[in-house]
């Protein structure tokens, strides 16, 4: 099948700072893609080229096999990070005119925007003003809005920015659902434990450039576990007794957990049998390596300072529900 | 297109739909003309109050009693009031060009000819009486109860000199507080007369033979040109001209203002960002632009459809003319587009309205030129002058309009040509207006000033 969205070296400049540099991403039809960085990396701004809404400086990008996709605008939907409703106007006007606008035939409109308003338990706002609606409902109307035309290609930026548990939870199952009808899925996050848990693929940016752009299994694969947890019977015991062991780089106590980092090159599976004959255990367990962790791997390389990246990717909302 | 249509469609609902404009565009019409039909004749009405009673007269002239209880039978009073229709019609007709039918038609509404509602007798005192006295009812009771209204005291020389003064006399009167202006006035204008008229015939002279004598009708000014000759149609054109001129520019500034505040609502509210996922911007700004198009044809045909129906109402309908009416749209829409665009492009620019301000002065400024120009180029519609401004941009369509509509219209080739410049000065400002609307819709923080509004018309 062809591929929903393949750029290749664009990039773009506002002014003499470099919002995306020299950039290259495939999307295959079908994918549930996460876009994952800080905020300022860049991700809107891809975002927006792969919209059209601005132009790259340089490279090329094709969207559902068109050169641009101001050619298959109806095809898409788009959940922009800057979001926006008409005040004044009312819920069911709203999602009539963004339907009709994206070329969807009047024949069943309203039907289809009320069946749609009651899946997200928003069945008696119809007929009300947008204003009248709390923030969290306007962001389901909106979220609405960018699929009401059953899009081939959904492209949400940061789709789960302030939204409760409960609708993010309703958010995630109606993007999984997208997802499984076959329509290929984009959304950014500058949380990663939202992609983690949703994605299969991740393309990750920092500063303009890509890092990271895999699916999820062989990049964790690929970022082999260097870190051990283990939880002594005795919160007492002291750490210096395993740092003898082969293979450890170093040990932190915390919280009455020993994390110890094993040196390159061991085998987690020989470590932890040494370990465990090391010191009586409750618990012995590798460490998955987190999206934040790879990422800031990645960047701690490129001369970054872990704690503000730490910070830069603190969700203000919190994970997952 | 479809789309275009569909945000066109929006725009003018979501406008025309607003309380705002729905006061604006019917019911100020409507009050202006419940006012007109109401309110206008009720206040220039002759007719008096429900007023019957008892003017007193002291006639120390002894000449003139009589005379004024014939003039204040009602019979002579509906004969007055005809006479002063009359004239009124006739500077009318002159003076605005109107035919003397349609001036008597045009006055008849407003001065009432109708039976008086006042009832005036006149009771003749003594020549001797006691003025003082006799005033002593005009302090009892009130005004509807009748009686006793007026107290009027004609001077002993007021009809013919005494012997030891060289002037006239004339009249007092005394009136019961609050007795309507109306009814004094007919008491004045009656007593007035009979003493004049006396006066006349002392001297010898009738005085309707002086009425004759002294009246001149002015007759309408007739225009002689190399096209024949035509009634003038002195202030009434220059009214017309101003009418067109205001109409335009009425239609052209709500039209635009209200699209300057859609397009800083769709960016301040970030919907503007849903929008481009599903129009470019080009087809978002035509859409707006026709939108309010709308908008402004509806305030036309209201505000000049009010006009036109009145002066068809008094049957001068042929002073507007079809082609004229054609010329009218025509600059309107040049006008309208011009704005537009500029309109479009500060709003896009701006985040919120208040920061429109600065870049809509100049605007303002250039919108404040057709005011100015009026007064010139009514009054001389083909000097240099006149003929210059015609042909600058922007300023043309209201310049153009005022020289169609005066009494010198322009030749047809520089109404053609001030018609290619305006398609011209709409070609330019839209494409201006397109750079500038692509770069400022998703451009936030500060504002942009001019020089940086035509950085990005450069840029793009």
């Amino acid at each position: 099948m062809r591929d929903a969205i393949a750029i290749r070296g664009i990039t773009k400049s506002f002014g003499s700072k470099v919002a995306v540099r020299d950039l290259d991403l495939v999307v295959p039809t079908g994918s549930l893609y996460g876009f994952i960085g800080p905020n300022g990396a860049g991700k809107t701004t891809t975002i927006r080229m792969i919209m059209s809404i601005i132009f790259p400086d340089r490279g090329e990008l094709s969207v559902l096999g068109r050169a641009s996709a101001i050619q298959s605008k109806d095809r898409i939907g788009y959940l922009p990070e800057e979001r926006g409703l008409y005040r004044k106007m009312r819920v069911g006007a709203f999602l009539t005119y963004i339907a009709r606008i994206k070329g969807v035939d009047s024949q069943g409109l309203r039907r289809r925007i009320m069946t749609w308003l009651e899946r997200v338990e928003l069945g008696d706002v119809y007929k009300k003003k947008c204003e009248e609606l709390s923030k969290g409902m306007q962001q389901k109307v909106q979220f609405l809005a960018s699929i009401i035309h059953e899009p081939e290609l959904l492209i949400l930026d940061e789709p789960f920015s302030g939204l409760d548990p409960l609708n993010m939870r309703l958010l995630r199952e109606l993007i999984l659902e997208q997802h499984r009808q076959g329509r290929t899925v984009i959304f950014s996050t500058h949380a990663m434990v939202q992609a983690e848990a949703l994605c299969d693929r991740i393309f990750m940016i920092h500063n303009g450039r890509k890092v990271l752009d895999d699916d999820l299994s062989s990049i964790r694969a690929r970022f082999d576990p260097r870190t051990v947890l283990i939880e002594p019977m005795d919160p007492g015991a002291d750490p210096r007794c395993i740092e003898s062991v082969a293979g450890v780089r170093s040990v932190q106590r915390d919280n009455g957990v020993l994390e110890v980092a094993l040196e390159d090159g061991t085998v987690p599976a020989d470590a932890i049998a040494r370990l465990a004959g090391a010191i009586p255990s409750r618990r012995v367990e590798v460490r998955r390596p987190t999206l934040e962790d790879i990422f800031i791997q990645i960047v701690r390389g490129q001369g970054a300072d872990e704690r503000d990246l730490r910070a830069s990717l603190a969700s203000p909302v919190g994970g997952v529900a | 297109m479809n789309k275009i249509l569909h945000i066109a469609i929006r725009e003018f609902l979501s406008t025309a739909m607003t309380k705002g404009f729905i006061i604006g565009a019917f019911v100020v019409p409507a009050v202006i003309l419940v006012l007109i039909a109401i309110l206008f004749p009720l206040l220039l009405n002759q007719e008096g109050p429900k007023v019957e009673g008892d003017l007193a007269v002291i006639d120390r002239s002894g000449v003139v009693g009589e005379q004024i209880a014939d003039r204040l039978e009602p019979e002579a009073v509906r004969q007055r009031a005809r006479e002063q229709m009359d004239a009124a019609a006739e500077q009318l007709s002159s003076k605005l060009g109107m035919s003397p039918e349609t001036a008597k038609l045009a006055t008849a509404s407003a001065v009432s000819q109708g039976d008086s509602g006042a009832t005036i007798h006149v009771d003749l005192l003594a020549p001797d009486a006691d003025p003082e006295v006799e005033k002593q009812p005009l302090k009892e009771g009130k005004v509807r109860d009748g009686g006793r209204l007026a107290l009027a005291v004609i001077d002993e020389n007021a009809v013919a000199k005494s012997a030891d003064s060289d002037e006239f006399g004339g009249y007092e009167l005394f009136v019961k507080p609050k007795l309507d202006d109306r009814v004094q006035d007919r008491m004045h204008d009656a007593i007035a007369e009979s003493i004049r008229e006396r006066r006349l015939r002392r001297a010898g002279l009738d005085p309707e033979n002086v009425e004759a004598l002294t009246h001149v009708r002015r007759p309408p000014t007739t225009e002689v040109s190399e096209k024949g000759e035509r009634a003038s149609l002195g202030e009434m054109n220059m009214l017309i001209s101003f009418g067109f001129m205001f109409v335009i520019f009425l239609s052209v500034m709500i039209g635009g203002q209200y699209l300057l505040t859609t397009v800083v609502e769709e960016k301040a509210s970030r919907v503007v960002e849903v929008l481009l996922s599903a129009v470019s911007p080009m087809q978002l700004m035509s859409g707006k632009i026709i939108g309010q198009l709308g908008v402004g044809l509806t305030m036309m045909l209201i505000y000049g459809g009010l006009g036109g129906g009145a002066l068809i109402a008094f049957k001068m309908g042929d002073l507007i003319g079809v082609v004229n009416v054609v010329y009218l749209i025509v600059f309107f829409l040049i006008a309208y587009f011009i704005i537009a665009s500029m309109m479009a492009a500060v709003g896009s620019a701006v985040n919120e309205l208040r920061e429109a301000q600065s870049l809509m002065t100049p605007i303002m400024v250039v919108m404040m030129v057709p005011y100015i120009l009026w007064m010139p180029i009514t009054r001389n519609p083909s000097s240099p002058f006149s003929v210059t401004v015609s042909f600058v941009p922007f300023v043309s369509p209201f310049a153009m309009v005022l020289r169609i509509t005066s009494n010198e219209p322009p030749p047809t080739w520089q109404v053609l040509l001030a018609i290619l410049i305006g398609v011209v000065s709409v070609y330019v400002s839209l494409w201006a207006a397109a750079k500038i609307f692509r770069i400022g819709l998703l451009m936030f923080g500060k504002p942009p000033n001019f020089a940086t509004l035509i950085r990005w018309v450069r840029m793009a």
